[in-house]
């Protein structure tokens, strides 16, 4: 009874729900999990929720996903308007999401295509953090539209950030996608500071306006590592031992019965005594076995040419590689680079 | 030019009369214009009375929307031509074309029309009404399209345009749209209506409800065409799709997988719930 109350009591008091509680991407998950088992509008009810808890601060992609979900299934119960209001807004958190028709029947992709047509949106992705050559390259942003129009791309410097002037605009009549790019020359660029990104769009339908801030440094030099030789598993065995030869066997054996022989045949038979007798054999034996040794442990070596080249090739090649490095990193230390990297809002 | 003038004089005459009456004066005149070459004058005067509210489908009708199609033929407005002929022929399929009086061009914009609307004659779950401006419209004016409330909250999205709410009215350029009209546990159906230069196509959608029945819950991966008794029904995922009592043949088909096919019994008030089914690629041999 007092557990009972004390649950009563907790949850009265800030606890909440057991779905408040939860992270959203777990929330994700599930109405994922209840779109699967064919429940919709469980589905809908989670990502509802899911929506309505989602902090301001929260990741665009789950935001942009929920949405998604959410448009899609309120389009299956139909619920029309509801699902124009989601395709909306997942338009307008990604202006450049295109859906796949392999993965989205005809009807979503027309109700997703009608959506864009009535929101004025525009998103803007560059590189989030790279190196240019600060005196040829070029900052490449891309840039993405809810309906034909033009988008205007500038750069200006960010208050008190000792940036460059205002680079004149870029221009762009943009119908879905563009690219605008932007010289990072010293003379006509960007000199090192925080800049703002302002991009302005405007369609027959209305104008929207986006932004990001970055930064520009001067980069040290960033050489590429030394590649570490090749491993010795991938060199090829060069030679192979050889079928054994029986002519080692025979000149030891021969050798040795000679050893034996010759003093018992040859010797003087008064000067023999059963010690030189003894002697003879064991020298006689001696040799045999060194030859008998010799034939089974001592196999030629049979050189192959093929695996040789291999290897030889090889190590040409990771010699070149690492010349190449070298002289990139030669390159690149008299080379000027400009750090660009995107940092967050103000 | 007297003749002009006579007509309209008349026209100015007419326009004070009642409105059944005056629109089927203005075909009239319309038709005398025609007669007299002065299609500057007569195309105005024939759309103008052309409102099927006004009066019969008669011979003067289906001859006025022959001359309507013929002038828009004469001065290259062929698309035009085309949506007062699919509209002609939705609302009067069994017109027989003048092929007497009016170029071949007219025969062919007509068996044209008669293809694209030949899918329409079954359809039964809408009343079509149109709004005629009171004065002649110009062929430039825009036209526009008003959904009627009905039983069901139905919502009807316009291919290209968006979601249309009922009481709501779009202004649209003339031409021939597809509708979907939905709402939850309503069949939803596809539909194409035209919209004229003036006018205002007004749609009342009555879906076929969940009268007796169950409903069908079906998801497949990846999405695939869902036919239930072999009509189609839509795309998956399919939620709330009425259902007959009783057994039903359930197929899922898409280009490069293996059709599933199954039966599914449904009883009075079941939600009958088919997780995602996952369809199997076929692998080319």
């Amino acid at each position: 009874m007092r557990v009972a109350l004390l649950l009563a009591v907790s949850f009265l008091f800030g606890l909440g729900p057991l779905e408040a509680q939860i992270r959203p991407e777990e929330l994700l998950a599930r109405a994922v999990a209840m779109s699967d088992a064919g429940e919709p509008e469980r589905t809908v009810e989670l990502l509802r929720q899911l929506l309505n808890g989602l902090p301001a601060g929260a990741a665009p992609p789950l935001r942009r996903e929920a949405h998604l979900r959410l448009a899609m299934t309120s389009w299956s119960l139909g619920l029309l308007d509801s699902a124009a209001v989601h395709f909306q807004a997942v338009v307008r958190a990604d202006p450049f999401l295109r859906l796949d028709p392999d993965d989205y029947n005809p009807e979503l992709l027309t109700a997703f295509d009608a959506a864009r047509r009535t929101v004025i949106a525009v998103g803007v992705r560059p590189s989030l953090d790279t190196l240019v050559d600060a005196r040829t390259g070029r900052w490449q942003v891309a840039v993405a539209v809810s309906q034909p129009g033009q988008v205007r791309v500038r750069l200006a410097p960010a208050t008190g950030s000792g940036g460059g002037p205002e680079t004149r605009p870029v221009v762009l009549a943009v119908e879905s996608n563009a690219i605008a790019s932007f010289a990072v020359a010293d003379s006509d660029g960007l000199a090192p500071g925080t800049y703002r990104l302002l991009v302005d769009y405007s369609a027959p339908a209305g104008t929207a306006a986006s932004g990001l801030s970055f930064e520009v440094a001067q980069a040290t030099t960033d050489s590429l590592a030394h590649e570490p030789p090749p491993a010795d598993s991938l060199f090829r065995l060069e030679f192979r031992w050889g079928p054994r030869s029986r002519g080692p066997l025979l000149r030891g054996v021969g050798v040795g019965v000679g050893a034996v022989a010759i003093p018992l045949l040859l010797g003087h038979h008064q000067l023999r005594t059963g010690s030189t007798t003894t002697r003879a054999l064991f020298v006689g034996a001696t040799v045999s076995i060194a030859g008998i040794a010799a034939h089974f442990l001592g196999r030629p070596k049979q050189l192959l040419p093929e695996n040789i080249e291999y290897n030889r090739a090889l190590r040409s090649a990771w010699e070149e590689r690492n010349g190449s490095i070298i002289a990139t990193n030669a390159a690149r230390r008299t080379t000027p680079m400009l750090r660009v990297h995107v940092v967050p809002e103000p | 030019m007297k003749r002009s003038l006579l007509l309209a004089v008349l026209t100015v005459v007419l326009a004070g009369r009642a409105g059944a009456q005056q629109s089927r004066n203005w075909l009239r005149l319309g038709v005398q214009a025609y007669d007299f070459a002065d299609y500057q004058t007569a195309l105005p005067l024939l759309a103008a009375g052309m409102n099927p509210a006004a009066g019969p489908r008669d011979s003067l009708w289906v001859a006025g929307l022959h001359r309507v199609v013929y002038i828009l033929l004469e001065r290259r407005q062929d698309s035009l031509a085309a949506v007062w002929l699919r509209w002609g022929l939705r609302l009067k399929p069994d017109i027989v074309v003048d092929t007497l009086n009016f170029p071949p061009a007219v025969g062919n914009a007509f068996a044209l029309a008669q293809r694209v609307t030949a899918g329409s004659l079954r359809d039964t779950t809408t009343e079509t009404l149109w709004d005629w401006p009171a004065t002649p419209p110009s062929q430039q004016s825009a036209g526009a399209i008003r959904l009627e409330r009905s039983g069901a909250p139905v919502s009807v999205f316009i291919e290209g345009v968006g979601v249309l709410n009922a009481g709501e009215q779009r202004a649209l350029p003339s031409g021939s749209y597809r509708l979907l009209a939905s709402a939850p546990d309503y069949a939803r159906v596809w539909l194409q209506r035209e919209v004229l230069p003036g006018v205002t196509t007004v749609v009342r959608v009555r879906l076929r409800g969940p009268a007796a029945g169950g409903f069908l819950y079906l998801a497949t991966a990846p999405w695939g065409s869902v036919y239930l008794d072999r009509q189609f029904v839509g795309y998956t995922p399919v939620a709330a799709y009425p259902l007959a009592v009783g057994t039903h043949q359930l197929r899922v088909e898409r280009p490069g997988y293996a059709p599933f096919d199954t039966v599914v019994a449904v009883e009075r008030d079941q939600r009958l719930r088919l997780g995602t089914i996952r369809l199997k690629a076929v692998v080319p041999p």
